[in-house]
């Protein structure tokens, strides 16, 4: 578990793993509240495994109109339980992953016992999203301090326009310009 | 002479982050492996299951076989892969790189490894030195490897650009261009995923599937079983 965790930390800022990572900055950015916070890294993971399992997968535009309806009822009601389940499955559900040892060997498992598999992807996962909700803590705790002004509208707004790019399909042509961009970058 | 000290000073909420920060960079570096094979000649070797021999039972259990006295008498050789079930024919393909097959039922007779691949694919690419290795080890035997290259990003659909990659990485195999991801997404059922890997056995049925990165004994040793 603990390698399964290290290899999600190791990966997070992969293109591959970006629909994770980018709504947990925008939760991050928006809210400091443990509970809230917890229920979305619970709902990436929930969801994660039914799509691992085989049980149901999305499409894209579906898990961009997730991602839209969080955004717009979290800025509506704020950073609370329900926009973040939203956010957590329609980012779970965009999760296209490239797939290491430890998460390899979680999501073969899953393809015939789900219930073994929980563990290791749900390590993975934690890694991933742990990293994208320090990365928005951190930048949220900075811009505060620095100009004490309201975050919580700007991770809304995030979650908004991800979701508008799956729903019109331009999402793909975006990633592919920044996995280009940034695979170029690392070489 | 005084010299002067410079002191941060962290507001009480950033210290958690900092703290977790740090744990998770130690995370990060013990779970963060080098790919398990860099270089063909560091690849372990492979591990020999023997179904052929009578009077011996050979079982593959994860990374490790175990071999067992067996009854003499028994002359039934028992096959410890599983099978998985008939391969499914590639769909509405792109065309084919360095090939002159036009389907899998053109390899039929030879043990093939299917793998989905897109070559910027940070976790394809280290599972191929592995291939590099057992293509090398098993030429002139009946034994084929397919990668089925299946996009992820736009600019890895060209064929020029993954034919350069191709030839950058040492992949010297059949490349099925899989450009709209039919197959990726047919033959998968369900989630799919990059890199898998699946083995074939003469008869054209699914013998091992592997999800990403890893199990490189147990496909070495799934080959050789079927090579016999």
């Amino acid at each position: 578990m603990i390698t399964a965790l290290g290899e999600g930390i190791s990966q997070s800022l992969l293109p591959c793993s970006w629909t994770l990572l980018v709504p947990a900055i925008a939760l991050g950015l928006g809210t400091r509240n443990v509970a809230v916070l917890g229920v979305f890294a619970g709902t990436v993971i929930v969801t994660a495994w039914v799509v691992a399992a085989g049980w149901f997968v999305a499409p894209l535009w579906l898990a961009g109109a997730a991602l839209l309806a969080g955004g717009l009822l979290w800025w509506r009601l704020g950073p609370t339980y329900i926009p973040a389940v939203l956010v957590g499955v329609g980012a779970a559900w965009a999760w296209r992953p490239c797939v290491g040892a430890e998460l390899g060997k979680a999501l073969t498992t899953a393809q015939h016992s789900p219930l073994d598999a929980l563990g290791g992807l749900g390590a993975f996962l934690l890694g991933v999203i742990v990293v994208g909700l320090l990365i928005g803590l951190a930048v949220g705790a900075l811009i505060r301090r620095r100009k004490g002004g309201r975050l919580e509208n700007a991770g809304a707004a995030v979650a908004v326009v991800l979701g508008l790019t799956m729903i019109l399909g331009i999402y793909p042509k975006i990633a592919s310009m920044l996995a280009q961009w940034s695979t170029a970058l690392w070489a | 002479m005084k010299r002067e000290r410079r002191v941060v000073v962290f507001s009480a909420e950033m210290k958690p982050l900092i703290a977790l920060a740090a744990l998770l960079l130690v995370v990060a570096a013990c779970g963060s492996k080098e790919p398990a094979n860099t270089d063909s000649d560091a690849i372990d070797p492979v591990i020999e299951v023997d179904v052929t021999e009578q009077g011996t039972d050979a079982t593959t259990t994860g990374s490790e076989t175990a071999v067992t006295e067996a009854d003499p008498d028994d002359t039934t050789v028992e096959d410890p892969l599983p099978n998985l079930g008939p391969v499914k024919p590639l769909r509405d393909l792109d065309g084919w790189l360095q090939s002159d097959i036009d389907s899998l039922e053109d390899l039929r007779g030879k043990v093939v490894v299917v793998q989905f691949w897109t070559f910027g694919c940070h976790n394809c690419k280290a599972t191929l030195p592995n291939l590099r290795a057992l293509y090398d080890r098993h030429r002139g035997e009946d034994f084929e490897i397919v990668g089925i290259h299946s996009p992820e990003f736009d600019y890895e659909q060209e064929p020029d650009a993954i034919a350069a990659a191709a030839s950058e990485l040492g992949v010297t195999w059949p490349i099925a261009l899989d450009t709209r991801k039919r197959t990726f997404f047919g033959w998968q059922g369900g989630p799919a995923y990059w890199p898998r890997t699946f083995v074939l056995d003469r008869e054209g049925n699914i013998r091992f599937d592997h999800i990403g990165e890893g199990a490189y004994e147990e496909l070495n040793a799934a080959v050789a079983t079927l090579l016999g």
